[in-house]
C-alpha cells in the first residue's frame, strides 16, 4: 500500500512485477539491481528463493530523491510465479500500487501468460480493486529468443491475447540484456507515483 | 488516471526525476533503446540456437512405427518441468519414463533398473515436497536421460558403466532429498490451485495409530520394474525350482488375504470419511499396485499356480522378551485422559500456545505458533522443525490426533499444546498436562513392529500400559 507520511515526507509506492514462472520478473530486478548506483538504490532483498526460482518475493527499494520536499521511494516487488504459489503471490500483491505484467513469448507459454493474467485479475478484485483501474504495464520479455529456433510469440499476438482488454503500454524487453527493462520500469514509476499521489496528496502540493 | 491540473507541476518534476533516475541506464543492453513494443519490430536474436545433440543411433524397440524416438516425450516433459514443477508435468513425465523403460530390452532394463527408479523416485519427490528438492533436479533428470540414451544406443552397457551410469546415479541420489515416500497421491489430484501450496508443502501424515500412511512403504517404487523380471524368471531355460514355486503360491495366498481383508476395508472406510480423501487416494494406488503385482506373478507361475497354495505357518511370536526399551528416556503425557510417550528429539514444541491456537481442529497451521506480529516461527519450534526455512515453516501444516476417535473438540483452556516433528512428518497433540521426563531403565518394553502405526511399542509404568508415539522416519 502507498505509505504516506505528511510528518516526515515520504511516499512510498509498491511496484509489483507479476507474471507466469520463469517469465523473467526475478531477472528484471536482478538487472535493475545491478545497473543501479546505491545511493539510489536499496540492498534487494531476495527471499526464499530456491535455486533462481522466487517462493517468496523479491523486493528491491529505489530511492527518487526528494520532490518538493517529499522523499518519494518506489519498492519493487516480485511474485512467485509457479501455479503452486498462489496463496504467498496473492498475498505480495498486496498492496500494490503499480503492476508490471512480464509476459514469456515462447510459444508454449501461451496459456501461462493468459492465465496469469486472469490470476492478477480475480487476486485484485478479492481485494477490492480492478486491474482497469490500476497503473499497469505489460512487457513482452525474452525478445532475444526472436529469430532463434525456439518457437516464439508475436508482438500482435501476445498483444491480442493480453492486451486487448487493458490497453497498456507495452514494452519489448530482454531481461538478461536489460533492454527494455528500465524503459518498462520508467513507465510503470510515472504512472504509480502519479496515481498514489493524485490518490493521497494532491491539495497537500498544491 | 486522469492528472489533475493542480498536481501538474508536482507531476512534471516527478516524471523528472524519474527519468533523471532511470534513463541512463535504459537502452544498457546491446540492443540500445527499447521502444513499446508497439511501435518496434523484433529484436535482433542474441542467443545462439542450442547445439543438436549427438546421440548414438537408437535400436528398433526404441524408435516409433514414424521414425521418432520414445525419449522424445520424456525429454518434452522435462522441459515443461523445467519451466513449471507442476502434478501435471510431473505425471506426464513419469508416464513418459515408464514408456521408456517398457521400450528397452530386458537386460538392459534390469541393468538400468536403478537409474530409471532414482528418476522416478526423483520425479516423485518432486511431486511430494517440491520445496526439498534442487532446482536443478530437471537438469539431473536430463542427464539421466542422455544416459539412458546413451545406453539404448550402447552395445555393451559396461562399457559406459563407469563414463556414465555410475556417475548419474550417484548424481540421482544425491539428488534426491530424504523425504518418506507414502505420499505420491497427495498431489496426484490436484484440487485447486491454493491447495497444492499447503498439500505439496507438508504432507500430513495419518492421524495416530488409526491409520498412518505407513502401509504404503511396501508399495516400494521398484514394485512396478517387476513387470521386466518376469522373463528372468525362468532365465536359464529351465523351470523355476519347487521351493520357489510354492513360495510364490503362499505368497500370492497372502496377498490375497491382505488385500481383501486389510487393504479394501481400509480403503472404503476413508471412501466414506470426509476429509480422508488424500489416504484414500494412496490406499487405492497401494491396492491397485498390490494388485498388479499379483496379476505379473499369476503371469509368471503359469500353470504352477495354485489356488490353494498351503501357507506355511508363520514362526510363533516370540514371547514377549523383556528387553530394554530403545530410547533411554521418553517424555510421558496425558492425552485425552490415557498416557503415552514421546521421544523427547522429536519434540519440536510444547508450550501454551495462543488462544486462536486452540481452534485450529484436525489441522493445526504451523505458522500459527509464532508469537507476536514480527515474531518467527523458527523461535517458538525445536528440532528437526527448526532446521527448516521460516518459509517452509508458514506453509506448513499437520494433523492434530484425536486419539478417542470422537468429533474434534476445542481442547481445555488449560491444555498444551505438543508437536511432534521427523523426517518431514509431524502431529500435533493437545495434552491435559505438560510432559514428564521417564527413565525407561526399569520399564517393561514391549516393542510393536506393525508399520501402520505411530505406535513403537508399548512401555509398562507402574502397571499402566503406555504406548511409545514415534513419527516413524519411512
Ligand atoms: N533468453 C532469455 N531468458 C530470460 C530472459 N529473462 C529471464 N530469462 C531466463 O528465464 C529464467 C527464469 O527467469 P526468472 O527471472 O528467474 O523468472 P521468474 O519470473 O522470476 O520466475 P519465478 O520466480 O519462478 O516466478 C532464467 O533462466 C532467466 O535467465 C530474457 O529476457 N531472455
Ligand atoms: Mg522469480
Amino acid at each position: 500500500m502507498a505509505l504516506i507520511d505528511l510528518s516526515k515526507k515520504e511516499i512510498h509506492c509498491k511496484i509489483v512485477y507479476y507474471g507466469p514462472g520463469r517469465c523473467g520478473k526475478t531477472t528484471n530486478l536482478l538487472t535493475v539491481h545491478s545497473s543501479m548506483a546505491d545511493n539510489a538504490r536499496g540492498k534487494m532483498l531476495t527471499i526464499e528463493t530456491k535455486g533462481d526460482r522466487t517462493l517468496f518475493f523479491d523486493l528491491l527499494p529505489l530511492n527518487l530523491g526528494k520532490i518538493r520536499g517529499f522523499n518519494i521511494r518506489i519498492q519493487l516487488y516480485t511474485v512467485p510465479g509457479q501455479v503452486m504459489y498462489a496463496a504467498t503471490r496473492k498475498l505480495v500483491l498486496k498492496g500494490a500500487d503499480g503492476l508490471v505484467f512480464v509476459a514469456d513469448p515462447l510459444q508454449v507459454r501461451r496459456e501461462r501468460n493468459i492465465e496469469s493474467l486472469e490470476d492478477l485479475r480475480t487476486n485484485l478484485l478479492e481485494y477490492g480493486l480492478k486491474l482497469e483501474e490500476l497503473p499497469l504495464v505489460i512487457q513482452y520479455n525474452k525478445r532475444d529468443l526472436v529469430g532463434t529456433p525456439i518457437p516464439t510469440l508475436t508482438v500482435e499476438e501476445l498483444d491480442a491475447d493480453l492486451n486487448s482488454v487493458y490497453k497498456a503500454k507495452t514494452f519489448e524487453a530482454s531481461a538478461v540484456t536489460g533492454m527494455g527493462v528500465f524503459e518498462t520500469l520508467r513507465e510503470i514509476s510515472k504512472q504509480t507515483v502519479r496515481y498514489v499521489t493524485n490518490k493521497h496528496l494532491l491539495h497537500e502540493t498544491k | 488516471m486522469n492528472d489533475s491540473p493542480p498536481g501538474r507541476d508536482f507531476h512534471a518534476e516527478i516524471d523528472d526525476a524519474i527519468d533523471t533516475l532511470f534513463a541512463p541506464h535504459a537502452g544498457a543492453g546491446p540492443e540500445a533503446s527499447a521502444t513499446p513494443a508497439s511501435d518496434k519490430a523484433v529484436s535482433p536474436a542474441t542467443v545462439a540456437p542450442p547445439a543438436p545433440e549427438k546421440v548414438a543411433p537408437l535400436p528398433a524397440s526404441l524408435l516409433t512405427a514414424d521414425g521418432a524416438d520414445a525419449f522424445s516425450p520424456f525429454e518434452e516433459a522435462l522441459l515443461s518441468l523445467d519451466w513449471e514443477i507442476s502434478p501435471d508435468n510431473i505425471e506426464t513425465a513419469r508416464k513418459a519414463l515408464k514408456e521408456i523403460q517398457g521400450n528397452f530390452e530386458v537386460d538392459k532394463a534390469v541393468a538400468l533398473t536403478e537409474i530409471f527408479a532414482l528418476m522416478d523416485r526423483l520425479l516423485e519427490v518432486m511431486a511430494i515436497a517440491p520445496q526439498n528438492v534442487s532446482t536443478s533436479a530437471p537438469k539431473t533428470l536430463q542427464e539421466g536421460l542422455q544416459t539412458l540414451r546413451a545406453a539404448a544406443g550402447a552395445e555393451d552397457l559396461s562399457l559406459i558403466e563407469q563414463t556414465l551410469v555410475d556417475p548419474t546415479l550417484s548424481e540421482l541420489r544425491a539428488a534426491i532429498p530424504n523425504i518418506p515416500k507414502d505420499y505420491s497421491k497427495l498431489v496426484s489430484k490436484p484440487q485447486g490451485v491454493a491447495g497444492t501450496e499447503q498439500k505439496t508443502a507438508a504432507a500430513p501424515p495419518a492421524p495416530a495409530a488409526k491409520a498412518a500412511p505407513a502401509p504404503a512403504q511396501s508399495a516400494s517404487m521398484d514394485e512396478d520394474l517387476l513387470p521386466e523380471l518376469p522373463a528372468a524368471f525362468g532365465a536359464s531355460g529351465g523351470r523355476p525350482s519347487r521351493v520357489l514355486v510354492e513360495a510364490v503360491n503362499a505368497h500370492l495366498v497372502v496377498l490375497g488375504k491382505c488385500i481383501a481383508k486389510r487393504i479394501i476395508p481400509v480403503e472404503n472406510l476413508f471412501a466414506k470419511t470426509p476429509g480422508y480423501e488424500k489416504l484414500h487416494a494412496i490406499h487405492t494406488e497401494l491396492r491397485e499396485r498390490l494388485e498388479r503385482q499379483k496379476q505379473n506373478l499369476l503371469k509368471a507361475l503359469g500353470d504352477d499356480y495354485q489356488a490353494d497354495a498351503v501357507v506355511p505357518a508363520e514362526p510363533a511370536k516370540p514371547a514377549v522378551t523383556a528387553t530394554a526399551c530403545p530410547w533411554p528416556t521418553v517424555a510421558l503425557a496425558d492425552v485425552g485422559g490415557r498416557m503415552v510417550a514421546f521421544l523427547p528429539e522429536q519434540i519440536a514444541y510444547e508450550d501454551k500456545p495462543a488462544g486462536k491456537v486452540r481452534k485450529c481442529g484436525s489441522f493445526l497451521p504451523i505458522k500459527n505458533l509464532k508469537r507476536g506480529f514480527f515474531g518467527k516461527i523458527g523461535f517458538v519450534v525445536r528440532g528437526e522443525l527448526s532446521f527448516l526455512d521460516e518459509a517452509i515453516l508458514k506453509t506448513l501444516t499437520i494433523p492434530v490426533a484425536n486419539l478417542s476417535g470422537q468429533e474434534a473438540r476445542e481442547p481445555k483452556a488449560d491444555s498444551s499444546l505438543l508437536v511432534v516433528f521427523k523426517a518431514n512428518s509431524g502431529m500435533a497433540f493437545w495434552l491435559d498436562k505438560p510432559t514428564e521426563q521417564l527413565d525407561t531403565s526399569n520399564d517393561r518394553w514391549e516393542p510393536l513392529t506393525d508399520p501402520g502405526t505411530l505406535v513403537a511399542g508399548t512401555l509398562t509404568v507402574q502397571g499402566n500400559s503406555v504406548p511409545v508415539i514415534t513419527m516413524r522416519s519411512v
